[in-house]
Protein backbone atom coordinates (compact mmCIF):
# COMPACT_ATOMS: atom_id res chain seq x y z
CA UNK A 1 0.00 0.00 0.00
CA UNK A 2 3.19 2.22 0.05
CA UNK A 3 3.21 4.95 -2.23
CA UNK A 4 6.64 5.53 -1.96
CA UNK A 5 10.07 3.57 -2.20
CA UNK A 6 12.22 6.33 -0.14
CA UNK A 7 11.44 9.33 1.96
CA UNK A 8 14.13 11.25 0.27
CA UNK A 9 11.73 14.16 -2.11
CA UNK A 10 8.52 12.86 -0.71
CA UNK A 11 5.38 14.58 -0.81
CA UNK A 12 1.96 12.39 -0.77
CA UNK A 13 2.73 9.34 2.17
CA UNK A 14 -0.82 8.27 2.68
CA UNK A 15 -1.88 4.48 1.94
CA UNK A 16 -2.35 4.01 -1.78
CA UNK A 17 -1.32 7.41 -2.73
CA UNK A 18 -3.88 9.92 -4.50
CA UNK A 19 -6.66 8.99 -7.30
CA UNK A 20 -5.49 5.01 -6.76
CA UNK A 21 -8.15 2.29 -6.65
CA UNK A 22 -7.54 1.73 -2.81
CA UNK A 23 -7.97 5.58 -2.05
CA UNK A 24 -10.98 5.73 -4.34
CA UNK A 25 -12.61 3.01 -3.27
CA UNK A 26 -11.87 3.40 0.89
CA UNK A 27 -13.99 7.08 0.21
CA UNK A 28 -16.65 5.21 -1.79
CA UNK A 29 -16.58 2.52 1.29
CA UNK A 30 -16.93 5.49 3.83
CA UNK A 31 -19.73 7.06 2.13
CA UNK A 32 -21.67 4.02 1.76
CA UNK A 33 -21.14 3.58 5.60
CA UNK A 34 -22.18 7.12 6.24
CA UNK A 35 -25.50 6.66 4.18
CA UNK A 36 -25.81 3.04 5.90
CA UNK A 37 -25.73 4.79 9.48
CA UNK A 38 -28.13 7.02 8.45
CA UNK A 39 -30.44 4.26 7.61
CA UNK A 40 -29.99 2.40 10.65
CA UNK A 41 -31.34 5.56 12.22
CA UNK A 42 -33.65 6.13 10.19
CA UNK A 43 -35.22 2.49 11.41
CA UNK A 44 -34.56 2.84 14.99
CA UNK A 45 -36.37 5.49 15.43
CA UNK A 46 -39.63 4.28 13.60
CA UNK A 47 -38.91 1.23 15.79
CA UNK A 48 -38.64 2.93 19.05
CA UNK A 49 -41.63 5.20 18.53
CA UNK A 50 -43.66 2.56 17.15
CA UNK A 51 -42.70 0.39 20.83
CA UNK A 52 -43.17 3.17 22.69
CA UNK A 53 -46.58 4.23 21.56
CA UNK A 54 -47.67 0.69 21.91
CA UNK A 55 -46.24 0.72 25.52
CA UNK A 56 -43.53 -2.06 24.83
CA UNK A 57 -39.73 -2.40 25.58
CA UNK A 58 -37.13 -0.93 22.60
CA UNK A 59 -35.20 -3.59 23.34
CA UNK A 60 -35.44 -6.95 23.88
CA UNK A 61 -34.43 -8.75 27.08
CA UNK A 62 -34.02 -7.23 30.57
CA UNK A 63 -33.55 -3.57 30.74
CA UNK A 64 -29.76 -3.17 30.99
CA UNK A 65 -28.20 -0.66 33.56
CA UNK A 66 -29.42 2.66 33.05
CA UNK A 67 -32.40 2.26 30.79
CA UNK A 68 -35.33 3.61 30.87
CA UNK A 69 -38.71 1.52 32.21
CA UNK A 70 -41.28 0.56 30.09
CA UNK A 71 -43.07 4.17 29.06
CA UNK B 1 19.66 22.41 4.92
CA UNK B 2 20.10 26.25 3.76
CA UNK B 3 18.76 29.01 5.65
CA UNK B 4 15.34 29.68 3.23
CA UNK B 5 15.12 25.79 3.63
CA UNK B 6 14.71 26.18 7.32
CA UNK B 7 12.45 29.59 7.36
CA UNK B 8 10.19 27.57 4.83
CA UNK B 9 10.01 24.71 7.69
CA UNK B 10 9.92 26.74 10.26
CA UNK B 11 6.44 28.91 8.42
CA UNK B 12 4.72 25.13 8.30
CA UNK B 13 5.24 24.37 11.62
CA UNK B 14 3.92 27.31 12.96
CA UNK B 15 1.15 27.60 10.24
CA UNK B 16 0.16 24.27 11.86
CA UNK B 17 0.72 24.85 15.17
CA UNK B 18 -1.50 27.99 14.75
CA UNK B 19 -4.59 26.79 13.44
CA UNK B 20 -4.25 23.28 15.66
CA UNK B 21 -4.70 25.81 18.41
CA UNK B 22 -7.66 27.00 16.48
CA UNK B 23 -9.35 23.83 16.02
CA UNK B 24 -9.01 22.88 19.70
CA UNK B 25 -10.60 25.90 20.53
CA UNK B 26 -13.67 25.71 18.23
CA UNK B 27 -14.23 22.25 19.79
CA UNK B 28 -14.89 24.26 23.04
CA UNK B 29 -18.08 25.89 20.89
CA UNK B 30 -19.63 22.20 20.60
CA UNK B 31 -19.09 21.54 24.18
CA UNK B 32 -20.65 24.66 25.05
CA UNK B 33 -23.68 23.71 22.41
CA UNK B 34 -23.76 20.31 24.26
CA UNK B 35 -24.20 22.27 27.18
CA UNK B 36 -26.14 24.63 26.64
CA UNK B 37 -29.15 22.72 24.43
CA UNK B 38 -28.74 20.05 27.18
CA UNK B 39 -29.65 22.38 29.97
CA UNK B 40 -32.28 24.14 27.41
CA UNK B 41 -34.07 21.03 27.11
CA UNK B 42 -36.81 19.63 29.78
CA UNK B 43 -35.31 16.58 31.39
CA UNK B 44 -37.29 14.55 29.60
CA UNK B 45 -35.17 15.31 26.37
CA UNK B 46 -31.59 15.86 27.97
CA UNK B 47 -30.15 12.64 26.69
CA UNK B 48 -31.72 13.25 22.87
CA UNK B 49 -30.26 16.47 22.61
CA UNK B 50 -26.64 15.49 24.02
CA UNK B 51 -26.92 13.11 21.11
CA UNK B 52 -28.25 15.31 18.70
CA UNK B 53 -25.03 17.49 19.64
CA UNK B 54 -22.91 15.01 19.47
CA UNK B 55 -23.70 13.20 16.13
CA UNK B 56 -24.12 17.00 14.49
CA UNK B 57 -20.27 17.27 15.38
CA UNK B 58 -19.53 13.97 13.71
CA UNK B 59 -21.93 13.88 10.79
CA UNK B 60 -20.36 17.35 9.50
CA UNK B 61 -16.83 16.63 10.10
CA UNK B 62 -17.48 13.41 7.52
CA UNK B 63 -19.32 14.83 5.25
CA UNK B 64 -17.21 18.11 4.63
CA UNK B 65 -14.56 15.79 3.91
CA UNK B 66 -16.56 13.93 1.09
CA UNK B 67 -17.56 17.24 -0.29
CA UNK B 68 -17.91 20.22 1.51
CA UNK B 69 -14.37 21.11 1.06
CA UNK B 70 -14.84 21.19 -2.65
CA UNK B 71 -17.65 23.43 -2.85
CA UNK B 72 -15.73 26.30 -1.01
CA UNK B 73 -12.75 25.29 -3.79
CA UNK B 74 -15.07 25.26 -6.77
CA UNK B 75 -17.13 27.83 -6.15
CA UNK B 76 -15.66 31.69 -4.95
CA UNK B 77 -17.38 32.84 -8.73
CA UNK B 78 -20.53 33.03 -9.35
CA UNK B 79 -22.35 30.36 -10.10
CA UNK B 80 -18.91 28.27 -10.33
CA UNK B 81 -15.45 29.95 -9.99
CA UNK B 82 -13.03 26.55 -10.33
CA UNK B 83 -14.27 23.43 -11.39
CA UNK B 84 -10.96 22.08 -12.62
CA UNK B 85 -8.80 23.61 -10.13
CA UNK B 86 -10.85 21.94 -7.42
CA UNK B 87 -9.96 18.87 -8.19
CA UNK B 88 -7.23 19.28 -5.94
CA UNK B 89 -9.90 19.33 -2.77
CA UNK B 90 -11.48 16.03 -3.98
CA UNK B 91 -11.01 13.25 -1.18
CA UNK B 92 -8.66 11.19 -3.07
CA UNK B 93 -6.07 13.96 -4.19
CA UNK B 94 -2.95 14.23 -3.08
CA UNK B 95 -3.46 17.19 -0.83
CA UNK B 96 -6.48 15.52 1.04
CA UNK B 97 -4.42 12.94 3.17
CA UNK B 98 -0.71 12.69 4.94
CA UNK B 99 1.46 14.63 2.37
CA UNK B 100 4.79 16.47 4.06
CA UNK B 101 4.79 19.24 1.93
CA UNK B 102 1.25 20.61 1.97
CA UNK B 103 -0.58 22.03 5.36
CA UNK B 104 -4.08 21.32 3.29
CA UNK B 105 -5.24 19.30 6.50
CA UNK B 106 -5.06 22.05 8.80
CA UNK B 107 -6.99 24.35 6.89
CA UNK B 108 -9.52 21.76 5.93
CA UNK B 109 -9.90 21.44 10.08
CA UNK B 110 -10.65 24.62 10.23
CA UNK B 111 -13.11 24.74 7.98
CA UNK B 112 -14.72 21.82 9.30
CA UNK B 113 -14.92 23.00 12.46
CA UNK B 114 -16.66 26.22 10.97
CA UNK B 115 -19.17 23.63 9.20
CA UNK B 116 -19.99 21.74 12.66
CA UNK B 117 -20.63 25.31 14.47
CA UNK B 118 -23.59 26.26 11.37
CA UNK B 119 -25.33 22.75 12.45
CA UNK B 120 -25.05 23.45 16.08
CA UNK B 121 -26.12 26.82 15.35
CA UNK B 122 -29.63 24.99 13.68
CA UNK B 123 -29.41 22.16 16.84
CA UNK B 124 -30.89 24.20 19.85
CA UNK B 125 -33.75 25.76 17.89
CA UNK B 126 -35.40 22.92 16.66
CA UNK B 127 -35.05 20.74 20.12
CA UNK B 128 -37.19 18.47 21.30
CA UNK B 129 -39.60 17.29 18.61
CA UNK B 130 -37.49 16.90 15.35
CA UNK B 131 -36.62 14.00 14.24
CA UNK B 132 -32.74 13.11 15.13
CA UNK B 133 -32.54 11.52 11.33
CA UNK B 134 -33.97 14.40 9.54
CA UNK B 135 -31.80 17.18 11.77
CA UNK B 136 -28.74 15.38 10.56
CA UNK B 137 -30.04 15.41 6.79
CA UNK B 138 -30.68 19.11 7.11
CA UNK B 139 -27.28 19.56 9.12
CA UNK B 140 -25.08 17.88 6.29
CA UNK B 141 -27.04 20.04 3.68
CA UNK B 142 -26.50 23.55 6.38
CA UNK B 143 -22.94 22.38 7.13
CA UNK B 144 -21.24 20.74 4.23
CA UNK B 145 -22.98 22.61 1.28
CA UNK B 146 -24.95 25.66 1.96
CA UNK B 147 -22.56 28.10 4.18
CA UNK B 148 -19.78 26.56 2.58
CA UNK B 149 -20.76 27.66 -1.08
CA UNK B 150 -22.03 30.93 0.93
CA UNK B 151 -18.16 30.77 2.18
CA UNK B 152 -16.59 30.25 -0.89
CA UNK B 153 -18.50 33.86 -2.31
CA UNK B 154 -18.42 35.73 0.82
CA UNK B 155 -15.69 34.87 2.71
CA UNK B 156 -12.73 33.82 0.06
CA UNK B 157 -9.60 35.59 -1.00
CA UNK B 158 -11.01 35.31 -4.76
CA UNK B 159 -15.05 35.46 -3.82
CA UNK B 160 -17.27 36.94 -5.96
CA UNK B 161 -18.98 39.07 -3.43
CA UNK B 162 -15.41 40.72 -2.60
CA UNK B 163 -14.60 41.26 -6.21
CA UNK B 164 -17.74 42.51 -7.31
CA UNK B 165 -19.15 44.32 -4.17
CA UNK B 166 -16.29 44.82 -2.34
CA UNK B 167 -17.74 42.83 0.78
CA UNK B 168 -15.93 42.70 3.89
CA UNK B 169 -16.53 40.52 6.48
CA UNK B 170 -13.70 39.63 9.29
CA UNK B 171 -15.57 37.24 11.23
CA UNK B 172 -17.95 35.04 8.94
CA UNK B 173 -21.18 36.61 10.18
CA UNK B 174 -22.53 36.51 6.59
CA UNK B 175 -21.69 32.91 5.60
CA UNK B 176 -21.73 31.27 9.30
CA UNK B 177 -24.02 32.92 11.76
CA UNK B 178 -26.37 34.94 8.97
CA UNK B 179 -26.57 31.76 6.87
CA UNK B 180 -27.05 29.38 9.64
CA UNK B 181 -29.38 31.83 10.98
CA UNK B 182 -31.97 32.17 7.86
CA UNK B 183 -31.49 27.94 7.36
CA UNK B 184 -33.01 27.76 10.79
CA UNK B 185 -35.76 29.98 10.80
CA UNK B 186 -36.95 27.96 7.10
CA UNK B 187 -36.94 24.90 9.06
CA UNK B 188 -38.89 26.07 12.24
CA UNK B 189 -41.02 27.35 9.96
CA UNK B 190 -41.78 23.70 8.86
CA UNK B 191 -41.24 22.24 11.82
CA UNK B 192 -43.60 24.19 14.07
CA UNK B 193 -43.70 24.36 17.87
CA UNK B 194 -43.31 21.92 20.30
CA UNK B 195 -46.79 21.16 22.00
CA UNK B 196 -47.91 23.57 24.37
CA UNK B 197 -45.81 26.06 23.42
CA UNK B 198 -48.52 28.55 22.08
CA UNK B 199 -52.36 28.33 23.24
CA UNK B 200 -54.91 30.10 21.51
CA UNK B 201 -52.20 32.42 19.81
CA UNK B 202 -50.08 33.44 23.14
CA UNK B 203 -46.66 32.39 23.75
CA UNK B 204 -46.44 30.17 26.77
CA UNK B 205 -42.80 29.68 28.27
CA UNK B 206 -41.39 25.95 28.48
CA UNK B 207 -38.67 26.63 31.18
CA UNK B 208 -35.11 24.80 30.76
CA UNK B 209 -34.70 22.25 32.83
CA UNK B 210 -30.93 23.71 33.83
CA UNK B 211 -30.70 27.18 32.99
CA UNK B 212 -27.03 26.75 34.93
CA UNK B 213 -26.15 24.66 32.64
CA UNK B 214 -27.19 26.72 29.39
CA UNK B 215 -25.44 29.43 31.34
CA UNK B 216 -22.09 27.16 31.53
CA UNK B 217 -22.37 26.25 27.77
CA UNK B 218 -22.51 30.22 26.59
CA UNK B 219 -19.18 30.16 28.75
CA UNK B 220 -17.85 27.77 26.66
CA UNK B 221 -18.92 29.05 23.55
CA UNK B 222 -17.16 32.31 24.17
CA UNK B 223 -14.10 30.25 25.00
CA UNK B 224 -14.25 28.57 21.72
CA UNK B 225 -15.12 31.76 19.92
CA UNK B 226 -11.35 32.65 20.74
CA UNK B 227 -10.51 29.95 18.08
CA UNK B 228 -13.13 30.41 15.34
CA UNK B 229 -11.94 33.77 15.63
CA UNK B 230 -8.36 32.93 15.37
CA UNK B 231 -9.21 31.03 12.40
CA UNK B 232 -10.74 33.97 10.63
CA UNK B 233 -6.80 35.52 10.12
CA UNK B 234 -4.32 34.15 8.01
CA UNK B 235 -1.48 33.58 9.18
CA UNK B 236 2.08 33.77 7.21
CA UNK B 237 5.75 34.28 7.87
CA UNK B 238 5.53 37.79 7.31
CA UNK B 239 2.69 38.32 9.53
CA UNK B 240 -1.10 38.33 9.83
CA UNK B 241 -3.35 39.33 7.28
CA UNK B 242 -7.78 38.88 6.88
CA UNK B 243 -9.56 36.61 4.21
CA UNK B 244 -9.81 39.62 2.85
CA UNK B 245 -5.92 40.40 2.09
CA UNK B 246 -6.38 43.49 4.37
CA UNK B 247 -3.22 43.35 7.31
CA UNK B 248 -4.35 42.98 11.15
CA UNK B 249 -3.10 40.95 13.90
CA UNK B 250 -4.53 39.06 17.19
CA UNK B 251 -4.34 42.38 19.14
CA UNK B 252 -7.35 43.85 17.15
CA UNK B 253 -9.08 41.12 17.85
CA UNK B 254 -8.38 40.70 21.10
CA UNK B 255 -10.38 44.55 21.48
CA UNK B 256 -13.06 43.56 19.40
CA UNK B 257 -13.98 40.16 20.82
CA UNK B 258 -13.84 41.55 24.44
CA UNK B 259 -15.44 44.75 23.84
CA UNK B 260 -17.99 42.85 21.76
CA UNK B 261 -18.95 40.10 24.94
CA UNK B 262 -18.92 43.03 27.11
CA UNK B 263 -21.14 44.79 25.63
CA UNK B 264 -23.85 42.57 23.80
CA UNK B 265 -23.99 41.26 27.62
CA UNK B 266 -24.70 44.83 29.16
CA UNK B 267 -27.36 45.32 25.81
CA UNK B 268 -29.12 42.47 26.23
CA UNK B 269 -29.45 42.64 30.73
CA UNK B 270 -30.79 45.99 29.86
CA UNK B 271 -33.53 45.03 27.34
CA UNK B 272 -34.53 42.20 28.87
CA UNK B 273 -34.52 43.56 32.36
CA UNK B 274 -32.07 40.61 33.34
CA UNK B 275 -33.48 38.05 32.33
CA UNK B 276 -30.86 35.25 32.28
CA UNK B 277 -31.01 33.22 29.19
CA UNK B 278 -31.35 36.75 26.99
CA UNK B 279 -27.83 38.63 29.25
CA UNK B 280 -25.62 36.12 28.33
CA UNK B 281 -26.99 34.92 24.86
CA UNK B 282 -26.57 38.81 24.56
CA UNK B 283 -22.48 38.01 24.85
CA UNK B 284 -22.58 35.65 21.92
CA UNK B 285 -25.21 38.43 20.10
CA UNK B 286 -22.88 41.57 21.08
CA UNK B 287 -19.57 39.46 19.24
CA UNK B 288 -21.74 38.61 16.18
CA UNK B 289 -22.55 41.95 16.21
CA UNK B 290 -18.99 43.10 15.43
CA UNK B 291 -17.69 40.22 13.80
CA UNK B 292 -18.18 41.93 10.02
CA UNK B 293 -15.20 44.17 11.04
CA UNK B 294 -13.68 43.75 14.10
CA UNK B 295 -10.51 44.16 12.42
CA UNK B 296 -11.17 48.03 12.17
CA UNK B 297 -13.35 49.00 14.56
CA UNK B 298 -12.42 50.77 17.54
CA UNK B 299 -13.06 49.04 20.80
CA UNK B 300 -15.45 51.89 22.17
CA UNK B 301 -17.72 51.42 18.86
CA UNK B 302 -17.18 47.68 19.03
CA UNK B 303 -18.74 47.94 22.58
CA UNK B 304 -21.60 50.55 21.59
CA UNK B 305 -22.59 48.32 18.53
CA UNK B 306 -22.45 44.88 20.49
CA UNK B 307 -24.93 46.60 23.06
CA UNK B 308 -27.10 47.59 20.37
CA UNK B 309 -27.00 44.17 19.13
CA UNK B 310 -27.55 42.56 22.01
CA UNK B 311 -30.83 44.81 22.92
CA UNK B 312 -32.59 43.46 19.74
CA UNK B 313 -32.27 40.21 20.08
CA UNK B 314 -35.01 39.77 23.16
CA UNK B 315 -37.39 42.36 20.71
CA UNK B 316 -36.21 39.89 17.45
CA UNK B 317 -37.79 36.94 19.76
CA UNK B 318 -40.60 38.27 20.75
CA UNK B 319 -41.28 39.31 17.19
CA UNK B 320 -40.98 35.77 16.09
CA UNK B 321 -43.44 34.49 18.85
CA UNK B 322 -46.19 36.48 17.25
CA UNK B 323 -45.79 34.23 14.59
CA UNK B 324 -45.81 31.30 16.66
CA UNK B 325 -42.17 30.22 15.78
CA UNK B 326 -40.51 28.37 18.37
CA UNK B 327 -36.65 28.97 18.72
CA UNK B 328 -35.87 27.38 22.01
CA UNK B 329 -32.18 29.07 22.19
CA UNK B 330 -33.15 32.08 20.51
CA UNK B 331 -30.73 31.00 17.29
CA UNK B 332 -32.36 32.91 15.01
CA UNK B 333 -32.54 36.39 16.74
CA UNK B 334 -29.05 35.90 18.43
CA UNK B 335 -27.22 34.31 14.74
CA UNK B 336 -29.50 35.36 11.70
CA UNK B 337 -30.83 38.78 13.51
CA UNK B 338 -26.86 40.33 14.85
CA UNK B 339 -25.39 38.99 11.64
CA UNK B 340 -27.72 41.25 9.45
CA UNK B 341 -27.88 43.87 11.67
CA UNK B 342 -24.08 44.10 12.10
CA UNK B 343 -23.62 43.39 8.55
CA UNK B 344 -25.66 46.43 7.45
CA UNK B 345 -23.96 48.55 10.67
CA UNK B 346 -20.59 47.79 8.89
CA UNK B 347 -21.45 48.91 5.74
CA UNK B 348 -21.69 52.82 7.20
CA UNK B 349 -19.57 52.79 9.40
CA UNK B 350 -16.84 51.05 7.09
CA UNK B 351 -18.15 52.86 4.14
CA UNK B 352 -14.58 54.22 1.93
CA UNK B 353 -12.33 51.60 2.96
CA UNK B 354 -9.62 50.23 0.40
CA UNK B 355 -9.27 46.73 -0.34
CA UNK B 356 -6.53 45.13 -1.51
CA UNK B 357 -5.65 44.09 -5.25
CA UNK B 358 -5.80 40.71 -5.81
CA UNK B 359 -4.02 39.20 -8.91
CA UNK B 360 -5.97 38.40 -11.80
CA UNK B 361 -9.17 40.42 -10.50
CA UNK B 362 -7.82 44.05 -9.81
CA UNK B 363 -8.84 46.30 -6.87
CA UNK B 364 -12.35 45.09 -5.70
CA UNK B 365 -14.51 48.03 -4.42
CA UNK B 366 -14.51 50.00 -1.42
CA UNK B 367 -16.16 48.73 1.46
CA UNK B 368 -20.31 50.36 1.15
CA UNK B 369 -23.49 50.13 1.99
CA UNK B 370 -24.91 48.56 -0.79
CA UNK B 371 -22.15 45.71 -1.38
CA UNK B 372 -22.67 44.92 2.91
CA UNK B 373 -26.63 45.09 2.98
CA UNK B 374 -26.50 43.29 -0.71
CA UNK B 375 -24.44 40.60 0.53
CA UNK B 376 -26.42 39.87 3.61
CA UNK B 377 -29.33 39.56 1.52
CA UNK B 378 -27.72 37.17 -0.52
CA UNK B 379 -26.79 35.23 1.76
CA UNK B 380 -29.90 35.38 4.19
CA UNK B 381 -31.75 33.92 0.61
CA UNK B 382 -28.82 31.42 0.19
CA UNK B 383 -29.91 29.96 3.99
CA UNK B 384 -33.18 30.32 4.01
CA UNK B 385 -34.55 29.01 0.35
CA UNK B 386 -32.89 25.52 1.01
CA UNK B 387 -33.57 25.16 4.73
CA UNK B 388 -37.36 26.25 3.72
CA UNK B 389 -37.41 24.06 0.91
CA UNK B 390 -35.83 20.75 2.45
CA UNK B 391 -37.66 20.56 5.61
CA UNK B 392 -40.97 21.07 3.74
CA UNK B 393 -39.79 18.40 1.61
CA UNK B 394 -38.99 15.84 4.91
CA UNK B 395 -42.39 17.30 5.98
CA UNK B 396 -44.51 16.47 3.20
CA UNK B 397 -42.73 12.45 3.53
CA UNK B 398 -43.60 12.51 7.28
CA UNK B 399 -39.81 12.61 8.25
CA UNK B 400 -39.37 15.95 9.86
CA UNK B 401 -41.16 15.58 13.21
CA UNK B 402 -41.82 12.96 15.83
CA UNK B 403 -44.87 11.93 16.89
CA UNK B 404 -47.01 13.44 19.43
CA UNK B 405 -47.12 11.26 21.92
CA UNK B 406 -43.55 10.63 22.10
CA UNK B 407 -42.97 14.24 21.88
CA UNK B 408 -45.20 14.15 25.28
CA UNK B 409 -43.38 11.29 27.09
CA UNK B 410 -39.74 12.98 26.02
CA UNK B 411 -37.59 10.95 23.40
CA UNK B 412 -35.37 9.97 26.13
CA UNK B 413 -37.97 7.36 26.90
CA UNK B 414 -37.89 6.01 23.20
CA UNK B 415 -35.19 6.80 21.23
CA UNK B 416 -32.21 6.76 23.84
CA UNK B 417 -31.45 3.69 25.76
CA UNK B 418 -30.15 5.41 28.79
CA UNK B 419 -31.67 8.02 31.32
CA UNK B 420 -29.69 11.02 32.55
CA UNK B 421 -30.92 11.39 35.90
CA UNK B 422 -31.84 7.58 37.26
CA UNK B 423 -32.37 9.09 40.60
CA UNK B 424 -33.88 12.25 39.72
CA UNK B 425 -33.23 15.75 39.88
CA UNK B 426 -33.76 17.27 43.68
CA UNK B 427 -36.42 19.65 43.81
CA UNK B 428 -36.98 22.94 46.21
CA UNK B 429 -40.13 22.16 47.84
CA UNK B 430 -41.39 25.65 48.68
CA UNK B 431 -43.83 25.92 51.97
CA UNK B 432 -44.91 29.11 52.09
CA UNK B 433 -48.10 30.35 51.10
CA UNK B 434 -48.84 30.42 47.84
CA UNK B 435 -46.16 28.17 46.88
CA UNK B 436 -45.57 26.28 43.77
CA UNK B 437 -44.59 22.18 44.38
CA UNK B 438 -44.44 19.94 41.76
CA UNK B 439 -45.56 22.69 38.91
CA UNK B 440 -49.01 22.80 40.62
CA UNK B 441 -49.86 26.27 42.14
CA UNK B 442 -51.27 25.39 46.01
CA UNK B 443 -52.30 27.50 48.67
CA UNK B 444 -50.52 26.93 52.42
Amino acid sequence: MSPIDSWDEATYVFTGGPDSFLTVLSVVVAVVMFVGFIAVMVRHEKHAYAQMIHHEPVEKGPAVEGEPQVY
Amino acid sequence: MTPEDTLASMEAVVTDLFYWMSIALMICIHAGFLAYEVGASRSKNVLASAMKNLLTFAVVIATFFFFGWWFYNAFFQFPVGAIDAATAALPWSEDMGPNVTSVTGIFWGAFALFAATTGSIMSGAVLERIRTSSFLILTTVLGSVVWIIGAAWAWHGNGWLLTEWGWHDFGAAGCVHLIAGAFTLGVLMNLGPRIGRFVGGKAITIPPHNLPLTMLGLMLIFVGFFGFLMGCVVYTNTGYFTIFGNPTNLSAIAFSTLMGLAGGIIGAYVSSKGEPFWTISGGLAGVISVAPGMDLYHPALSFVIAAVGGMLIPYIGRLLEKFEIDDVVGAVSVHGGCAFYGLTVSGFVLWGYPNVAIDGFGTPPDINPLGQIGGAVVLALLGFVPGYAISLALKKVDMLRIPAEVELAGLDLSEVPATPYPEGIPVTTLRNEDAVIGGEEVKA
